[in-house]
């Protein structure tokens, strides 16, 4: 198993090196923040001086050296724009994103294993073309339609919640909850349905399968079997999520943080695209695809570990 | 420097004692929230309004101008001109200090001034007629020009980004080009980068060693009394998502609150709303005048007369105590306003305009920025009313941050462009100098880069005319010859407005955010 | 015909979706007879009205009428669906092949898959609309760039497997050319798998469209479509809701058709193995 992962890493390796440089070189061909800081009425010379400034006059090839060079040095540099270390713009963000990735997922993994299993159990039956037809209403519907009508639901309309910003866990831990609830529940609708249709494919496959129908036939109770295959069954699709959902999530974060005003990564990465803030960009696109990387090896091995027919 | 130190010993106990008598009375935080927070924060080096306004509650200035564009005295206490008004002697009040301690001497002025004005378009004009700038002691300073000029005081009081703000002369020195990365100010608040975060809200604290004037406050100008504790400056990009924060009491203010939120904010029995920034933001149509079909001044002519201010505002705003028609291209309630050369809206007369112009029908290039919530909706109005006049639209979008590079390109369509539009506030263009996109000086102009070398020399005698009437007189000419070249067309005026909660108190009408005098009950 | 009914009826999701779908397709094919008024006129005035006879779907900030746009709007979203979904679906398939079938080329195609993979959709599509201008084409590109891994893996993975059997085994022993064993024995089998993977992509590209235009980054007001007339108005959410409401039911409908129309065609192959 450790050889698997020492494998997998090495591997991986060149494709965050490669997604980098990519990034890099696609980025730099793109223009440069100087326009938009030289403002309305800027001249050449001004614009001329603001790159040379930020060296951003240099050649490509001597950029990307400099920034590898900072890299080496365990540096993910400053930003172009407001001059703070990119390591604390990026600190100060993740915070918010993790705690609303982490939350979305026990809502939807909570709501879809149990969508799931009901859909299974009733197979065939209304409750599982209702289930169905849920399903693929979550798929359907927009996130920040969903966030829109939450808010002016629950925040407005209610008074229950908060309507939007974030607290830190470590300051006020039930206010966190309380700012976290909603956007959890507006980002949840699409992964609540790929769970609860994975779950239920999952759960009749299994169901299937000679050991279950072996159990049955030596007395087992139908909903002792049902439950017993169900839980353990549940794990698959919540380990499924996380490795799929890895995209869908950061789509999500982006429109929700955005719709809930929450200071976190996703809205600071479109910021940094649109401005131009290459060392932003730089650092947030290699989090990301190490985290990629990890996230997909964790899974791998998850998999192991809960199915013990496969192995590494 | 003795005297900088013990007034800088003066300023630590005062801030001890204001900070343990808020902690007695509880600490007011007003919790105000704004489209965008500042990145750059460098007021100096970038023209944005969000640093301008920033610059407000950090930095003091010089001069500030009241609503009538007096410069009135701020940081200077008295002041004399020598009788060639070749020699300007300022001398400051007593007792300013910076945040961190050290009081306000003549050196940071001196080298502030010099600073900003290696950005700023009416700084760089200042910096061209100065001789030098010259320290006398500790709180007199001298400047002595080479020639007279008349804006000397309009300079220093300006109130349009960038306006030249004091910092200490050891960050002043920081080259024009650089951005400052310390923020020490002599303001009524003081910044606090530990607590804030950048692209997620900003945070202040009153500077408890602030001397106001005695004179009642209006704009920048009077006594900038800081009246809460804190001030958070929280980024909204979503306005309904600000105005649902105001209405559940998690912010207190919204500043430049979109108008047609305004009926929900009315709607609720404890939020106001009013207009607070009643000189309001100007949109404007730039015409490339390097490449056909623009370069000739008889299409541009024909764009002129199609552009009914009316609709664009009806558009845009709606409704008509929020918007103002204003054809001076000095904006209204300047004291240069004027009616003269204005064309006047006339669709028939722009379509024959155009056939006798001899456009050839080929497609324009217009640039189009999607994610400009001003300049976006300016840009879809005037489509149509290309369209109407008669012309081929080639419509390019692209994200703000592209449209404000690639406009700068001077090669022809379609790597370049021939229409777009954008925005002023009205300091921005209160004089024929401050005015930038007035500028007639071909290639060097801002983008457009229209050729009249005589509205150069115009606005160059404006700068050196003493007397007042002529100047009027002077600027009534340059909008003449605005016009009559259709150098660039105004598409009129909306008026900003505020939405707060009932117990915040004392918010008054200012053409930027202007927090002093605020407060919260 | 006869086929067709029986299959809908054994399958009602896929009958349902196809003929809702169809139902779409007209609508964009007809829109600009449809839809009547110009979709962006601007009616002074008329800003932000509510629902009435006069505007079927109340009018937006500019005054244009939404029902216009809705109807005008219905092409280019359904054009984007369809455009990622083939794009996507060609580029993957080919490169999926290739990566199935030429050994050396493997490692390299599924190394840069991964690479794409990696990089958040949504950012590629934000960096790739602000480097070019804002159009169709763009949007396109952006969209359907982030769908050729999935599509890819799937033809590769499918075809890894159908290399053991016993049929194309037989077609490489009889001398069959590699691109014929390629396209006559293996492709047949990938379809539909394949099928039902474009359908999904098809109705996340909509959606994505509808992300980017809340982005400020989708197609240009030029050329009205579901998700830029619902980004328009999303900040008047509670002032003025149909703006947002209409184009928003319109495309939920629509993907709504699609997904369901993917899942029949899911249920209808299963069936047909088992």
């Amino acid at each position: 198993m450790l050889r698997f992962a020492a494998r997998r890493l090495l591997a991986a390796l060149p494709v965050v090196a490669a997604v980098s440089v990519l990034v890099f070189l696609f980025l730099r061909a793109s223009g440069d923040p100087a326009a938009e800081l030289a403002g309305e009425d800027a001249t050449p010379e001004r614009l001329a001086a603001i790159r040379a400034a930020l060296e951003l006059d240099l050649p490509v090839w001597q950029q990307f050296l400099a920034w590898l060079g900072q890299l080496l040095h365990g540096e993910f540099g400053r930003s172009l724009i407001s001059g703070d270390t990119v390591a604390r713009m990026v600190g100060e963000r993740l915070e918010a994103t993790l705690s609303l990735a982490l939350a979305t997922i026990l809502v939807s993994v909570l709501l879809g294993v149990g969508l799931g299993m009901l859909a299974a159990r009733h197979r065939g039956g209304w409750l599982d073309r209702a289930v169905g037809l849920v399903c693929v209403g979550g798929f359907s519907v927009p996130s920040f339609v969903v966030g829109y009508l939450l808010v002016w639901w629950f925040a407005i309309s209610l008074g229950w919640l908060p309507a939007q910003g974030y607290v830190r866990i470590g300051e006020d831990a039930l206010e966190w909850s309380r700012r976290i609830a909603l956007p959890a529940v507006a980002m949840s609708t699409v992964f609540l349905a790929l769970i609860a249709r994975i779950t239920r494919a999952s759960l009749l496959e299994t169901l299937d399968q000679d050991y279950i129908r072996t159990a049955r036939a030596l007395g087992a109770t139908e909903a002792r079997v049902f439950l017993r295959v169900a839980l353990r069954n549940a794990a698959v699709p919540i380990v499924t999520i996380i490795g799929v959902g890895f995209g869908v999530v950061l789509t999500g974060v982006v429109v929700t943080e955005t719709v809930f005003n929450l200071p976190g990564l996703g809205r600071l990465v479109v910021e940094a695209v649109l401005a131009r803030d290459y060392p932003v960009i730089q650092c947030v696109v290699l989090l990301f695809s190490v985290v990629y990387v990890l996230l997909n090896l964790v899974v791998d091995l998850a998999y192991a570990a809960l199915d013990p027919r496969i192995r590494y | 420097m003795i005297g900088r130190r013990s007034v800088a010993l003066g300023a630590t106990a005062l801030g001890v004692a204001g900070a343990t008598r808020a902690a007695a009375q509880g600490r007011s935080v007003l919790r105000m929230a704004k489209t965008s927070i500042p990145r750059i924060l460098d007021p100096h080096f970038t023209t944005s309004f969000t640093e301008r306004d920033f610059g407000y509650l950090v930095y003091d200035t010089l001069f500030a101008v009241d609503k009538s564009y007096t410069p009135k005295p701020q940081m200077v206490e008295r002041w004399e001109v020598s009788p060639d008004r070749l020699a300007y002697t300022f001398h400051l009040r007593p007792g300013l200090s910076f945040h961190d301690g050290a009081a306000v001497i003549a050196a940071d002025c001196t080298t502030s001034i010099q600073r900003w004005a290696q950005r700023d378009g009416m700084g760089q004009k200042l910096a061209a007629v100065t001789e030098r700038w010259q320290v006398l002691d500790d709180r007199s300073f001298r400047l002595v020009l080479k020639q007279p000029y008349e804006l000397v005081l309009a300079s220093l009081g300006k109130v349009g980004a960038s306006v030249p703000f004091i910092m200490p002369e050891r960050i002043a020195r920081t080259p024009g080009t650089e951005a400052v990365h310390e923020f020490v100010g002599s303001g009524p608040f003081r910044y606090d980068p530990a607590a804030s975060s950048a692209g997620v809200k900003l945070v202040f604290h009153r500077h408890a060693g602030y001397v106001p004037r005695a004179e009642p406050g209006e704009w920048a100008s009077g006594a900038k009394r800081p009246m809460v504790d804190t001030i958070e400056w929280i980024e909204f990009r979503d306005g309904m998502t600000a105005v649902n924060a105001l209405t559940n009491n998690e912010i207190d203010l919204i500043h430049e609150l979109p108008h047609d939120l305004a009926p929900l904010v009315e709607a609720e029995r404890d939020l106001r709303v009013m207009v607070h920034n009643e000189v309001g933001q100007l949109g404007f149509v730039r015409f490339n005048c390097l490449h056909p079909p623009f370069d000739n001044v008889q299409v541009r002519r024909a764009v002129a007369l199609g552009i009914d201010q009316r609709a664009f505002l009806e558009a845009l705003v709606g409704k008509p105590e929020y918007y103002q028609v204003c054809t001076s291209v000095y904006s209204c309630g300047s004291p240069y306003e004027t009616q003269q050369g204005v064309p006047g809206f006339n669709l028939a007369a722009a379509r024959e305009q155009l056939r006798a112009s001899g456009y050839d029908g080929k497609p324009i290039v217009q640039f189009h920025a999607t994610n400009s919530a001003t300049a976006g909706p300016i840009g879809e109005v005037l489509t149509r009313a290309l369209r109407d006049i008669g012309f081929t639209v080639d419509v390019r979008a692209m994200d703000w941050s592209t449209f404000t590079r690639r406009r700068l390109t001077q090669a022809p369509p379609p790597e370049g462009w021939n229409i777009a539009c954008s925005t002023w506030t009205a300091p921005d263009v209160m004089d024929p100098v401050v005015n930038a996109t007035l500028s007639g000086a071909g290639k060097q102009a801002p983008w457009g880069w229209p050729s009249v070398p005589e509205m150069e020399v115009l606005r160059e005698r404006f700068s050196r005319e003493p007397d007042a009437a002529e100047r009027r007189r002077l600027a009534a000419e340059v909008q003449r010859l605005a016009y009559d070249q259709a150098i660039y067309m105004p598409t009129g005026t909306f008026k900003a407005l505020a939405a707060f909660r009932s117990n915040v108190t004392g918010l008054f009408p200012a053409p930027a955010l202007m927090l002093w005098n605020v407060g919260k009950r | 015909m006869t086929a067709a009914l029986a299959l809908a009826r054994r399958h009602g999701a896929l009958a349902v979706g196809g003929l809702l779908l169809a139902g779409f397709v007209l609508l964009a094919l007809c829109g600009p007879w449809l839809g009547g008024a110009d979709a962006q006129a601007m009616l002074p005035g008329q800003r932000l009205r509510a629902p009435s006879a006069l505007h079927w779907f109340g009018s937006d900030r500019l005054g244009r009428d939404v029902f216009a746009r809705v109807v005008h709007g219905s092409g280019a979203s359904l054009a984007v669906g369809l455009a990622v979904a083939l794009l996507s679906g060609l580029v993957g398939t080919l490169l999926g092949l290739l990566a199935g079938y030429v050994r050396w080329l493997d490692g390299i195609i599924m190394r840069v898959m991964d690479g794409v993979m990696a990089i958040p959709g949504i950012m590629v599509a934000i960096a790739l609309v602000s480097v070019l201008d804002a159009g169709l084409g763009t949007v396109i590109a952006a969209i359907g760039i982030n769908d050729i891994p999935r599509v890819a893996r799937l033809v590769r993975g499918a075809l890894l497997s159908l290399r053991e059997e016993p049929y194309v085994e037989a077609a490489t022993m009889l001398g069959t050319s590699g691109a014929g064993i390629v396209f006559r024995h293996m492709l047949p089998g990938v379809l539909a798998p394949l099928a039902v993977l474009c359908t999904h992509i098809a109705a996340s590209a909509m959606l994505l469209e509808a992300t980017l235009s809340f982005l400020g980054l989708g197609l240009p007001p030029d050329i009205p479509s579901w998700g830029n007339i619902m980004a328009d108005g999303r900040t008047l959410f509670r002032v003025a809701p149909w703006i947002i409401l209409f184009p928003g039911l319109t495309l939920a409908s629509a993907v709504f058709a699609i997904n369901l129309l993917g899942d029949g065609l899911q249920d209808a192959l299963e069936a047909r193995r088992g």
